[in-house]
């Protein structure tokens, strides 16, 4: 946030978001937005690349396509992209919704096309979530990791190099560190 | 490089670095100092120290001690197993008769530690989830997203899509069936028969004829192990009732032969001693394949030719050798790594055995039943540059420039507490750095609301209103200075303290006169570690704590619930501030 | 936001272009540079690819799929053995933000997340550089080679690549369903 605009840098929405107006998102409509969450700049979203396979769960089926689903207070650094992935299911390409939860942090740079990010996720800067991810809660992702498509990380993990792989353990003091509400507050039009 | 960030270190007193150690470089082990040991300063540098610093978040605090506790002095006892993949429990009984690893279909790469996905040969092997899988038919096979290494390529295919650690069982590289044990077992009894001769000719033909084992066939290792530890037990078996006293090599009670001596001790040794008569066993090592024999001449042969025709690029690294589970030289020997389970543990004191972490068993629960972090005890101290640094500036610390610290003590605990911190006016060393805290006693508020958690929400407005007043103090007073025994700034639960250090000149050359004793007597190059200043600070908290209803024995006169404790606790820390600009 | 920029004001240096009438170009995706461009049919382009022919041309083949934030073209003045510029063949896959330099790129390789192909370089066919890694400048790398971890290499002996080819297509068919095309705005 070197430069400052005039405007102000982030349009606050009703539900508390900040999102930046120098984001690229894309797709608006398929995209929820759980409240308090921060969207830096040069952040993109792609909410365009929908689930073309017909869902099996009829309540999907009418119309309430999404294509990111993000909880609460969650940060997206600068440059970071959230990314749906895309599989060959039953010979047919489609998309499908990657869902995060509360409180995960994603670093600047950091390109996630996991499928499932559970609360509480640190991600470090550069680093590349691999399509079709799961990410349990309470993990941390360090800097330039590389986590290979179809991973599961379990809770409490910290992960790292490429691929990446489980490298310690979060220590149970750590626990109430990844709380981003503080975080969330000290991210003003400043 | 260049950039450093602040941390604070808290030492666990576990580690007893009373006795004196040595430093690399050091000519003889340093003199034995006179010191009391509350009078000793804590030396970061001192090769032990390391072992005994953590973070505050990594430390425990047991109530019943009323101590800090580190990782290395708690006890862990495993509370669930379960495999960090398919995320399913796998009750300890299993993990006991199947070993610590997956047994149902999470492999990892044997190339690269990817996972590995299941897929049908006749898709595109690339993104497929398993379940894909179940809608196809065969073959199925191992692949790697990651590196796009393909079970195909050792010759493993698989016909169902589930249950691959069974399947895998059975299969070697090249896709030639594993006989199992069950089958060897068959043809074991087969030999046996027909060694001793005891049973009709007709009888072994025809059992040996869907089973026809080569003596010198060349065994997959798992099978090498079972035939060999077979071969041995039955010698076992055979040979107990002579050895002297019926203990042999594995103290075989479950043998025959250690039964019937057994019987024979009851029944007056006629038992015994007719079998050892009748039989006159010896122990013999093995002699051919099915008993666990290998002598291959040829593996070797074979090795030297196929680096000859493959190259060095057909050969495993050590990484992937160390993963795999048997001696794989080649590539083409590696196999799919079942994941490793993982486990979650309860941590126990080790001094009074009270837990002090308890997770919820359940896998997929992230909640703690107990969790005694000594971050909710001890108060934690941020470090912050009291004077802003200019992002032009050099993150370096000059050196003999001094420069201040803002240290914020925040208490976690609901009674307020009377810090007192203590440091050595310079820190040991070759390159001592002066340190002065400008307000070693202080109080800090108590933590006081409990609901302060849940609304913090609704509270914004009230902490938005003392952010305000403090920059409002900040702007009035401009040349706002440090004063000697003031406090610099105080919250609801915490203050700042200011502290100045005057970092040293990592020079070597300098006149006698400036060198530090250590300087003296050790005028080596700037060691690694040496450019940063790291601070032991002595905190000692006192504080007035309600008596629980377990600790009655080391706060003294607690037996009245309504009578207030005093409590004290006192540990080193340290703190690293920043980098001495070598120049 | 230079992006952006670019996107809102008129185009300093609108490039020459070739492209196939079906052809997927994201509105928000940026041609730029003095050189010939081509894309090929059936290929996508994803909003926030850049490509800059400044210093050479750009010709991309068909089915390929250009993924937003990659970067293609020669960022430095093309030598003597790269007037040619750079060819991407058929069935080629470039993930976000991938930069890539190379001369040339082999028929239905994949190049992952932030890979780096330096200046010069030389992919085969079939080829899989994975997320964060690089190939460096004038570098030859044959085909069926898989780049991965720390610049680790093998090659890929699975003998799948038509299947792999086939699922390109397929998404192709998907994306051009969700991304509308603006092909007018780049003629």
């Amino acid at each position: 946030m070197s430069k400052k605009q005039p405007k102000g840098e982030y349009i606050e929405t009703d539900t508390g978001n900040k999102v930046s107006r120098r984001s690229q998102i894309i797709g608006t409509t398929n995209i929820i937005l759980g409240g308090k969450t921060v969207i830096q700049a040069e952040v993109i979203i792609r909410g365009d690349l929908l689930r073309t396979y017909p869902a099996s769960n009829p309540s999907e089926k009418q119309g309430n396509t999404v294509a990111v689903a993000i909880g609460r207070y969650c940060f997206f650094s600068r440059g970071c992209e959230l990314r749906p992935p895309g599989k060959l299911y039953k010979g047919q390409f489609s998309h499908y919704p990657l869902k995060i939860a509360d409180h995960v942090f994603v670093g600047p740079s950091s390109i996630i096309e996991a499928a499932l990010i559970g609360s509480h996720v640190n991600i470090g800067s550069n680093v590349v979530v691999g399509k079709f991810a799961i990410i349990k809660d309470y993990v941390r992702i360090l800097d330039g990791s590389v986590v290979p498509p179809n991973m599961v990380i379990p809770s409490f993990s910290v992960v790292a190099g490429r691929p990446a792989r489980v490298v310690g353990e979060i220590a149970e003091g750590e626990v109430d560190g990844m709380d981003l509400r503080e975080v969330y507050r000290a991210v003003g039009n400043g | 490089m260049a950039s450093f960030t602040p941390y604070t270190y808290f030492q666990c007193p576990c580690t007893d670095t009373s006795t004196p150690t040595r430093n690399l470089g050091d000519e003889q082990p340093p003199e034995t100092e006179e010191n009391s040991d509350d009078e000793r300063t804590f030396d970061p540098r001192a090769p032990r120290s390391n072992y005994s610093l953590y973070p505050l978040e990594h430390l425990f605090y047991c109530e019943d001690c009323h101590q800090i506790r580190c990782p290395r002095c708690v006890l862990d006892e495993i509370v669930t197993w379960y495999c960090p993949n398919c995320l399913f429990e796998v009750p300890s009984s299993t993990v006991k008769s199947e070993g610590n690893r997956c047994t149902r279909s999470c492999f990892q790469c044997p190339i690269c530690v990817a996972p590995l996905s299941v897929s049908s040969l006749e898709a595109p092997p690339e993104g497929l989830g398993a379940e894909l899988a179940s809608q196809q038919n065969g073959p199925f096979v191992l692949n790697c997203a990651y590196c796009m290494w393909s079970s195909k390529e050792t010759g493993i295919q698989f016909e169902k899509p589930n249950g691959i650690f069974a399947q895998l069982a059975k299969i070697k590289n090249g896709g030639e069936p594993i006989l199992t044990a069950k089958d060897r077992r068959k043809d074991r009894e087969e030999r046996k028969r027909d060694f001793s001769g005891s049973s009709a000719a007709e009888e072994s033909q025809e059992n040996e004829a869907p089973i026809n084992l080569d003596p010198n066939e060349r065994l997959d290792p798992e099978s090498q192990f079972s035939n060999l530890k077979a071969f041995y037990q039955t010698q076992m078996a055979e040979s107990s009732p002579v050895s002297a006293l019926g203990f042999t090599g594995d103290y075989g009670y479950g043998s025959p032969g250690a039964l019937s001596r057994i019987m024979g001790l009851y029944t007056g040794g006629s038992y015994a001693d007719k079998k050892s008569k009748t039989k006159s066993g010896t122990m013999r090592e093995a002699r051919d394949a099915l008993e666990g024999l290998q002598i291959d001449p040829l593996s070797d042969e074979d090795a030297i030719n196929k680096l000859r025709t493959e190259g060095w690029e057909s050969t495993a690294s050590a990484e992937q050798r160390h993963e795999q589970t048997t001696h794989t030289p080649f590539l083409s020997d590696l196999r799919p790594v079942a994941y490793l389970l993982r486990t979650k543990r309860s941590k126990r004191c080790k001094t009074c055995r009270h837990i002090l972490s308890k997770p919820e068993s359940k896998v997929q629960t992230t909640r703690f039943r107990i969790r005694l972090v000594a971050l909710n005890y001890i108060p934690s101290i941020i470090i912050k540059p009291l004077q802003p640094i200019l992002p032009t500036a050099s993150p370096l610390l000059a050196p003999l420039n001094p420069v201040q610290f803002l240290l914020t003590f925040k208490n976690p605990l609901f009674d307020s507490v009377k810090v007192t911190l203590a440091t050595p006016a310079k820190t040991p060393g070759r390159f001592p750095t002066k340190v002065t805290v400008l307000c070693p006693q202080f109080e800090v508020g108590a933590n006081t609301d409990v609901w302060d958690e849940a609304l913090r929400d609704n509270n914004t407005k009230s902490s938005l209103s003392g952010e305000k007043r403090r920059t409002k103090a900040e702007a009035s007073e401009g040349q706002h200075q440090a004063e000697a025994g003031k406090v610099w700034e105080r919250g609801r639960n915490w203050v700042s303290v200011v502290v100045e250090v005057v970092p040293p000149s990592l020079r070597i050359e300098d006149s006698e006169w400036l060198k530090s004793e250590e300087m003296k007597r050790d005028g080596g190059e700037v060691r690694d570690g040496e450019e940063v200043v790291e601070i032991p600070v002595f905190v000692r908290v006192e504080w007035e704590g309600e008596v629980g209803g377990e600790d009655s024995g080391l706060g003294g006169g607690g037996k009245d619930k309504e009578v207030r404790e005093k409590r004290e606790l006192a540990y080193w820390c340290v703190l690293g501030l920043g980098k001495v600009d070598v120049d | 936001m230079s992006s952006k920029r670019a996107s809102t004001m008129p185009a300093p240096l609108k490039p020459p272009t070739s492209l196939a009438s079906s052809l997927i170009i994201a509105e928000h995706a940026s041609l730029t540079g003095t050189h010939l461009i081509t894309l090929g049919s059936n290929t996508v382009v994803h909003p926030r690819a850049r490509f800059n022919s400044t210093h050479a041309p750009i010709t991309v083949g068909s089915n390929c799929i250009i993924c937003e934030r990659s970067s293609i073209g020669f960022q430095s003045e093309a030598a003597a053995n790269e007037r040619q510029g750079i060819l991407i063949e058929n069935g080629v896959v470039i993930e976000v933000g991938a930069v890539v330099e190379a001369r040339t790129v082999g028929e239905g390789t994949i190049i992952e997340v932030q890979a780096k192909i330096g200046k010069g370089a030389v992919l085969g066919k079939h080829c899989k550089i994975g997320p964060l890694c690089e190939i460096t400048e004038g570098e030859v790398v044959p085909d069926f080679t898989v780049v991965y971890g720390p610049g680790m290499r093998r090659l890929d002996r699975s003998g799948v690549e038509d299947l792999k080819m086939k699922m390109v297509a397929r998404q192709i068919e998907v994306l051009k369903k969700l991304i509308p095309s603006n092909l007018a705005k780049f003629q």
